[in-house]
């Protein structure tokens, strides 16, 4: 039972956090649209000091039983810290590092994409990793959706309206063209109605995996349940620290000690493979899926701004497949469904390397890693469902023109020869043909050169970068005059 | 989800977990006399949303290993697999899990408690539901991230 002075930090904590979040909300801004989130973050605080208020004035002036309010006590402090947590991630959004410029053209061609009524935000993350959080869908998923549908202004539906919240890397504030990673985290927010299908994609590869792997799952099995009915607990750490991915779970080795027949130990064994496996199967198919999306909006730019961000190999986790295998599903993938384009020099030497990936050796993820490498198939008949501005039949030429206002330091956004395409669609290939631009050595240290830039090629890559975002601004404000004529207005 | 992995993994059960601790002060008014239609709508609603958990789980205590680790399945609903799966987090993690004859009475304590809108319930289903309530929420507290600390 939570001890009176520990029921005073909650009510601290509860303060703090009021105090904290209200301070935040009612500082000037550039922007408005963080005040949704942090009003829904106030009242999800609000409720959870009524919760225990509540609870207190019942039993007072006793104190309520341990058995009651323990559990309610340690879940508001979980809660809490989830609130503190997605505070952290708005309440630094007007950095002066910030390009504010970027975030109405990725709100506009998110609304396009996802038909939804998307306010975007930027804050500059201390590590390396780039993100865009639907607040709408953390809410919901949190079960915070009374907060939120209270907190949207009047007029607004709060079924559709959501804040994006776009993570950047701090020490890659000024690199535009990193924004095509864009494309797949908007990838996440596709899944959602596709989801079924994809499970079906999941359940037929596990299914040959496991066929595939029958003899060798069996006796990892029961090794596995062998060492958890184990006596020694020397014996039983040594072991445990083999099998990935639990060595790291305090939880399953204190289930481990618990003594089992041989029998429990091998049902438990199998249930605990089975809930691994479900569980990172889910994650990863989730990522290898929105990384088809980007590569269907920007093809094999996605794999370049993500060299750019995961540099070298990364190791399997939980919620993430290693970088290797998501560069080789994606090249793969790109070289099935986009073989023109992949025959072009430039992005052959960026993507052959890929082809040298070796999977785990691990069992558990070796089983994860084959589960996906069958699945690309089926998830690629999937992802057809997101339209791709790179099958344009001008996609060559749409690509030369642009690289030629780049080369005379003009924004691309003038470039005609692919339209009529979509707005979203050109979006997208100017972010594609400035990657490319980029990764041509020889045009871009010539356009270095010509604008006394070769010895410092980041300052060419910026200027890029810059261009790039005025084109990108200017698509935007062409669409939203052409929406008024359309209606009628000027 | 961002591009790498985040050191502070999604807490999939903040949701019900609330829904739960919500279920429980409705019920701890309930003891006290007061009647269904006295209660707040957000009360009322997580009981009802709670008698269908339960429900859901007690059904996905019935599935197998096998049943989920063979060629069956295709038969296992997305949501009773979920339960499933978080039936085993908890037995995983807890020294007393909650029992499938447990989640079995706890659905059918709440649909009763439900039906008896002008009295007052009885006393003794709504200790047991309550007491259920309890042990579900002790066992997601354990599953949620862990606060951070230095």
């Amino acid at each position: 039972m939570p001890p009176p002075w520990q029921l005073s930090c909650l009510q601290s904590r509860l303060r703090s956090l009021k105090i904290e979040i209200n301070r935040v909300k009612n500082k000037e801004h550039p922007y408005p649209e963080p005040e949704i989130v942090f009003k829904a973050l106030l009242a999800v605080v609000e409720s959870r000091q009524a919760l225990i208020d509540e609870i207190l004035d019942l039993f007072a002036p006793d104190a309520p039983p341990p058995e009651l309010l323990q559990p309610l006590f340690d879940s508001v402090v979980k809660d809490l810290a989830d609130v503190a947590y997605y505070f952290s991630l708005v309440d630094r959004v007007d950095s002066a590092r910030i390009p504010f410029e970027i975030l109405r053209s990725l709100s506009w061609v998110s609304n396009l994409l996802l038909h939804e009524d998307c306010r975007s935000v930027v804050r500059l993350d201390p590590h390396y990793n780039y993100t865009i959080s639907s607040f709408r869908h953390i809410f919901e998923r949190l079960g915070w959706e009374r907060e939120w549908s209270h907190a949207i202004p009047t007029g607004c539906n709060p079924k559709t309206t959501t804040v994006l919240v776009l993570g950047f890397p701090s020490a890659d504030a000024s690199s535009i063209l990193m924004h095509a990673l864009a494309a797949h985290e908007l990838g996440h927010e596709f899944i959602r109605p596709l989801w079924t299908r994809i499970e079906a994609v999941r359940e037929d590869a596990t299914s040959r995996v496991r066929r595939k792997h029958q003899d060798a799952l069996q006796e990892y099995l029961v090794e596995r349940s062998r060492i958890t009915s184990a006596k020694d607990p020397s014996e039983l750490d040594e072991a445990l620290n083999q099998f990935e991915p639990w060595k790291d779970s305090a939880k399953d080795v204190e289930a481990a000690r618990r003594p089992q027949s041989h029998g429990d130990a091998y049902e438990a064994s199998r249930k605990s493979f089975e809930l691994n496996l479900a569980k990172v199967i889910n994650n990863w198919f989730k990522e290898l899926f929105s990384d088809l999306v980007a590569a269907r909006l920007v093809g094999p730019a996605f794999l370049a701004a993500f060299d750019r961000l995961v540099v070298g190999e990364t190791q399997p986790y939980k919620t993430h497949p290693p970088a290797g295998m998501r560069r080789k599903f994606v090249r793969d993938y790109l070289c099935r469904e986009m073989s023109l384009i992949m025959q072009d020099d430039v992005w052959k030497e960026l993507c052959n390397p890929y082809e040298n990936y070796a999977p785990p050796r691990d069992f558990f993820w070796k089983i994860c890693n084959d589960v996906c490498s069958f699945s690309l198939q089926g998830l690629a008949e999937i992802v057809e469902a997101v339209p791709s501005p790179l099958k344009i039949d001008n996609l060559k030429k749409y690509v030369s023109e642009t690289q030629m206002y780049i080369e005379n330091l003009a924004p691309p956004s003038a470039v005609h020869s692919a339209d009529p395409v979509a707005p979203a669609d050109k979006f997208w290939l100017l972010i594609f043909s400035s990657w490319h631009f980029r990764l041509n050595q020889r045009r871009f240290v010539t356009f270095a050169e010509r604008f006394g830039w070769a010895d410092n090629l980041a300052a060419a890559e910026e200027a890029i970068g810059n261009l790039l975002l005025h084109s990108l601004r200017s698509l935007e404000l062409k669409y939203h005059w052409s929406q008024k004529v359309l209606e009628g207005g000027h | 989800m961002p591009i790498m992995p985040l050191k502070r993994p999604f807490d999939r059960y903040a949701s019900l977990a609330w829904t739960t601790s919500l279920a429980i002060l409705a019920l701890e008014k309930l003891r006290r006399g007061k009647r269904l239609g006295d209660l707040r709508e957000e009360e009322r609603e997580a009981l009802q949303k709670l008698t269908a958990e339960f429900e859901l789980l007690s059904e996905s205590t019935k599935i197998t290993v096998d049943q989920i680790s063979g060629e069956e399945m295709g038969t296992v609903t997305p949501q009773l697999l979920e339960g499933f799966f978080t039936l085993a987090e908890i037995e995983e993690t807890s020294a007393n899990p909650i029992t499938a004859s447990q989640l079995r009475q706890a659905g059918s304590d709440l649909e009763a408690i439900q039906h008896e809108e002008a009295r007052v319930p009885d006393s003794s289903v709504v200790d047991r539901a309550r007491d259920a309530c309890l042990k579900l929420l002790t066992g997601l507290d354990r599953l949620r991230p862990e606060v951070v600390t230095p």
